[in-house]
């Protein structure tokens, strides 16, 4: 890895008018869907795939990233200044960052949640790349039959891990795969589940199923929990920039905790489907557990502000490591954006390394930049965007709805898609409703197609034989343990639940 | 319905009644969509229906699997009604997360706003909300198909922005043209994207209005 390619990359992306521009109109819809309680990332980039559709490759999957890496940091506004989580992420922020915003110091909060979620995004960047030589030869080690295996073993790790019961999250993942088989088989040429339905025999379209399982039923969601926030004072005072800077400035004095949060974000970031509210929690822990004097938590304490930020920023930078090199999304926001990126004609794997090592550090470049125009933005527009909190359900529904409708059009122009929108959006809302997880339906509906097609390589390559590979085993073992696991620890949980 | 001698007066529903409810029949719902493909798939000749078999006949398994769970689940807790508020879950939550060591100080009567929602005795409301809101997004789909999106979505704007959020006629009329506007700019006008025109705009134009 030369200096050339990883300073090269950077003036590329600086000096490309159509990459800067998708950047920053990424980072700002980012911030829009952020800072509105109930949007977030995932929603974000749903909703905007089918504008990238037919763009080229580094401008699209730079704006996707960016608003992708920015939507935790303006979601934390809210969460400080109301005591409203913009997503699940920013739970833990409320513990300290709302008192602080109680006592007259929201300012102070705004500033250091701010800057460290721009720090930790930036620190999880760096965390990606330091570890591109080391997972290098592992990555060119694996062959068509082990990634057939790290298919299944992302679906197994997301559903595992998404908190219900890991049947559900297996079998919603088995229904995204199930879902990627519809189409013309491209073995024999027989058209599975497409009938004489002309508009199927491409293979059902992967916006419109996105689109059905996570931004139709979260605005139902939005509409039936209603959700307008109205009760607030809308007076901002404290939250000028003076006051957020003594706040940038508290960061700066704590940095041995954004460093620390931010490196077991990244490492959690790794780990398919741990997601940020996790690495958030696990770090506040550590704040509260490493930093004296812990009674101060929960009290305004600016440490219980800076390390869950650090923390749910940096994590995105960890999560591309098994998205873009092994195919296996760590979250579902990133199971979506892999799909985002397979429309792009970016293929995850090996080829990441050998030959579009290029894209992976423009993506690595763009993570840092957003991030940092994120932080400056939101230091001076804070009270602004904290208005967006205020934005009535009722407005945002039909808005975000018709652009669904909208994007189904445009994706393929199949007036078609929208019945299997429908139809889908049932189903999408069902799973939401009776808690089965949907991350693991994005990652198989992702990963369905490319699981297929490595099969039958290894089909070609190995009969029988690629199930005894070493490698094979060893991800065979690691499915196996994974539900075993899931079975004893449910167990475990049910006796505990009927001693109590 | 027979007693359960471990709960005291709560007395376990049937399995016919936990078949019923809702989160049991998704679950039926997804085991039917395994088995009809799974179905399908046997007509396909090999190795085309190969995957659909790995994958859908373990999906048939554990939906049946989940239907069982679903069952015994809801005969354990239908009834029983977790007394906690939303905030004092959340409250939970930070305890089970720092080791009960942190204690969340807030202003007196302040509530978080989203934490307190209480849906304990919504349901039936929350069912009627669904069918409407679903009912909106089924008859944006068909104004679109019918009448095109350039004519179907304003008039499905201005019907949801009245009627179901309440908005004002000035409001909605502002909301409805200035976003039609917006939109038709941006993407007609400087992207140049044709979309769908809709069944009968389509009819309509070809033998009406067209040479």
């Amino acid at each position: 890895m030369s200096l050339d390619l990883i300073f090269g990359t950077l003036a590329q992306l600086l000096t490309s008018p159509a990459a800067m521009w998708m950047m920053i109109l990424g980072t700002m819809i980012g911030i829009f869907f952020g800072a509105v309680p109930g949007l977030g990332g995932r929603l974000a980039i749903a909703v905007t795939i089918p504008f990238v559709f037919g763009k080229e490759m580094i401008p699209g999957a730079v704006f996707l990233l960016s608003m992708h890496a920015v939507t935790g940091t303006a979601g934390q506004i809210s969460s400080i200044m109301f005591g409203v989580p913009g997503t699940g992420d920013d739970a833990a922020t409320i513990v300290d960052g709302y008192p602080m915003a109680q006592k007259g110091e929201a300012g102070i909060a705004l500033g250091a949640s701010l800057t460290a979620s721009g720090i930790g995004g930036i620190l999880g960047a760096v965390v990606l790349a330091a570890l591109i030589p080391v997972i290098e030869p592992i990555v060119l080690k694996f062959s068509p039959a082990e990634f057939f295996f790290l298919a299944l073993l992302g679906i197994t790790f997301v559903a595992f891990v998404s908190g219900a019961a890991i049947f559900k999250g297996i079998v919603v993942g088995f229904y995204g795969m199930m879902l990627a088989f519809v189409g013309m088989d491209p073995q024999t040429g027989i058209a599975r589940y497409s009938e004489d339905f002309l508009f199927l025999w491409d293979g059902l379209d992967l916006i419109t199923a996105v689109l059905a399982l996570f931004a139709v039923p979260e605005m139902i969601h939005l509409g039936v929990k209603g959700g307008a926030i109205s009760a607030f004072s809308k007076d901002f005072a404290d939250t000028g920039v003076r006051a957020q800077w003594k706040g940038v400035v508290e960061t700066f004095r704590h940095m041995w905790l954004v460093f620390r949060s931010s490196m077991i974000g990244a490492f959690i970031g790794i780990l398919p489907g741990l997601g940020g509210s996790a690495a958030a929690w696990i770090c506040y822990g550590h704040a509260v557990q490493s930093c004296k004097p812990p009674q101060n938590f929960g009290r305004g304490d600016v440490r219980g502000v800076i390390a869950p930020e650090s923390a749910t920023n940096s994590k995105e930078g960890g999560s591309l490591l098994p998205t873009l090199f092994f195919g296996v999304p760590g979250s579902s926001g990133m199971a979506i954006l892999l799909g985002a990126f397979l429309i792009l004609g970016i293929q995850p794997g090996p080829m990441m390394l050998t030959q579009h090592l290029d894209l992976v550090w423009i993506l690595i470049w763009a993570l840092v930049i957003s991030n940092i125009a994120a932080v400056v933005v939101l230091l001076f527009i804070t009270r602004w965007v904290a208005m967006l909190t205020f934005l009535r359900g009722g407005i945002m529904i039909p808005f975000v709805l018709v652009v669904v409708v909208f994007g189904v059009l445009l994706a393929k122009g199949q007036w078609e898609n929208l019945i299997m929108l429908s139809i889908l959006s049932i189903i999408g809302y069902g799973l939401l409703k009776y808690d089965w997880p949907r991350p693991p339906f994005a990652i198989g509906i992702v990963l369905g197609t490319i699981a297929e097609e490595s099969l039958h390589k290894a089909w070609a390559l190995w009969r029988w034989d690629f199930f005894t590979r070493p490698l094979s085993i060893v991800l065979m073992g690691m499915i196996v343990a994974t539900i075993a696991y899931a079975i004893y620890r449910g167990f475990i949980d049910n006796k505990k639940q009927e001693a109590r | 319905m027979s007693a359960n001698p471990g709960s005291g007066e709560r007395p376990t529903p049937s399995v016919l009644k936990a078949l019923c409810h809702g989160r049991t029949l998704f679950t039926l719902l997804m085991f039917a969509i395994f088995a009809f493909m799974v179905w399908i798939a046997s007509t396909y000749t090999w190795p085309a229906n190969f995957l659909p078999f790995v994958i859908g006949i373990p999906g048939i398994v554990l939906t049946l699997l989940q239907v069982v769970l679903d069952v015994r689940d809801f005969r354990k807790t239908e009834g029983i009604v977790d007394p906690r508020t939303e905030f004092e879950r959340y409250m939970d939550d930070v305890t089970k997360n720092t080791g009960g060591k942190v204690q969340m100080e807030l202003k007196e009567g302040t509530q978080l706003q989203t934490l307190v929602e209480d849906t304990t005795d919504m349901t039936k409301s929350r069912n009627k909300r669904e069918m409407i809101l679903f009912g909106y997004f089924f008859l944006l789909v068909i104004l679109v198909l019918l009448f095109g999106f350039w004519i179907g979505y304003p008039i499905f704007m201005a019907l949801f922005l009245h009627y179901y959020a309440k908005e004002s006629w000035r409001l909605t009329a502002q909301l409805t043209i200035g976003s039609w506007v917006a939109m038709y700019i941006v993407l007609v006008i400087v992207l140049e994207q044709i979309l769908f025109e809709g069944h009968i705009t389509k009819f309509v134009i070809d033998n009406w209005l067209s040479d």
